[in-house]
């Protein structure tokens, strides 16, 4: 998921920064004090996430986390997981500086999809099958970008997008069964997250 | 309950793994004519397939795949500078170089490595040290280091064509076999780097907390 320096064109490089400082500034906007608490927990969350991983055939795969995100805060999703990718390359060297708003739109765009997508569904449907959905279709989404930047940068599509998929389709059904249980949890522990911040706007 | 919930939760997603990470690695070295190195992901997952291309100033020379053990070679040398990169599936790239004195100047000295290292500590011994080590703990490498000096002020006191040819020799041979003799430690530091520390992940949630809290507490003055 996370693209490393030196393998993307600058123009590429520079709509991820764009859009990503769009993206956090309707973030921000939209970050009701209430919610400020439970954002953090979700940042550290997906800054811890990323360790938590497998080896998947010639490669290897970990957890993001970015469905749970957006279904649960929308839009805020972009300064989460902004702040815990500027950790992440900082601490690990997971992806790198430059390339931060590029990464940065590959996972935070998906979760806004998809919080604009599932949240209406959340009281027509189980929390098991809401969260299955948000988190694999994330995956499938973040899959779907990073190829296109991959391509947008030379690279050809149908081959990455090929491995970028066989890489990735275990992992949307891992990460859907993990996001099903934590929506699940959330849903018995603490429902008024469910409910009360996808009530807010 | 729920306080206790969510930190369950935050706690059981650090425990599962703490040590793993996603990042690739790449590391080499000159063997003879030959560039050796392995690709892994930090963890120490062996990155099987990845593409390695051997640039020279920018330039692609060759391009070989890893094995199933991460592991790729490129043979028959010359010795300059090259860069190495690594391409481990969509977005994972690595780089590492490798610089032209690694290769050393004769490369049938790595097969007679060991010999030869004694060799030299004999030489050492023979000729007037300055200051011999007297503890036995630190071993050949540290006897052989001084004796490279002192051999070659013995060769510009003679200037004797001979014995520079043999002192050269002589050179190439012990700093291959010490190039020889560190690689596990470079490959160990290499791995060490890459490791993910607990420390790390504890100041990264910190960072967190703090940020979102400096956030909270500027919302709050404004209000």
């Amino acid at each position: 998921m996370h693209i490393a320096d030196g393998v993307l064109s600058t123009p590429v490089l520079v709509v991820g920064i764009a859009l990503s400082a769009i993206g956090t500034a309707i973030g921000l906007r939209k970050l009701q004090d209430a919610q400020i608490p439970f954002a953090a927990v979700l940042s550290a969350c997906f800054f811890v996430a990323s360790l938590i991983h497998f080896p998947l055939g010639p490669s290897s795969v970990h957890l993001v986390f970015s469905g749970i995100i957006g279904l649960l805060l929308g839009w805020v999703a972009f300064p989460v997981i902004l702040i815990a990718l500027i950790l992440q390359a900082v601490f690990f060297s997971f992806g790198g500086i430059v390339v931060l708003g590029v990464n940065c739109l590959n996972m935070a765009l998906p979760a806004v999809v998809i919080g604009l997508l599932l949240r209406p569904l959340r009281n027509k449907i189980s929390p098991r099958v809401l969260g299955f959905l948000a988190g694999s279709s994330a995956i499938v989404l973040t899959g779907t970008l990073v190829s296109l930047s991959l391509y947008l940068s030379g690279d050809a599509f149908v081959s990455t997008a090929n491995a970028v998929f066989i890489a990735n389709l275990p992992l949307a059904a891992l990460e859907g069964i993990i996001a099903s249980f934590v929506i699940v949890f959330i849903n018995k522990v603490k429902p008024e997250v469910l409910n009360g911040v996808q009530h807010h706007d | 309950m729920t306080k206790y919930g969510w930190l369950s939760l935050l706690l059981s997603v650090c425990m599962i793994n703490p040590c793993y990470a996603h990042r690739v690695k790449i590391f080499a070295w000159v063997n003879g004519q030959a560039i050796v190195g392995e690709v892994y992901f930090s963890g120490g997952i062996k990155a099987q397939q990845a593409k390695i291309s051997l640039l020279d100033a920018q330039q692609t020379l060759a391009v070989t795949t890893t094995n199933r053990k991460g592991e790729f070679h490129f043979d028959g040398l010359d010795a300059k500078s090259y860069q190495l990169k690594a391409n481990a599936g969509p977005g994972h790239q690595a780089t590492f170089s490798i610089d032209a004195q690694e290769f050393g100047p004769v490369s049938r000295a790595t097969a007679t490595s060991s010999h030869q290292l004694n060799s030299s500590g004999n030489s050492t011994a023979s000729t007037s040290i300055p200051t011999p080590t007297p503890s036995s703990f630190d071993s050949a490498a540290v006897v052989s280091l001084p004796s490279l000096d002192t051999l070659s002020a013995v060769t510009n006191a003679d200037s004797s064509a001979a014995s520079s040819t043999e002192v050269n020799q002589c050179q190439a041979q012990t700093r291959a076999a010490i190039a020889q003799a560190i690689i596990p430690l470079r490959k160990q530091l290499d791995a060490f780097e890459a490791e993910i520390r607990f420390r790390d992940i504890i100041g990264g949630l910190g960072y967190i907390a703090g940020l979102f809290g400096l956030w909270s507490m500027m919302r709050q003055r404004r209000v």
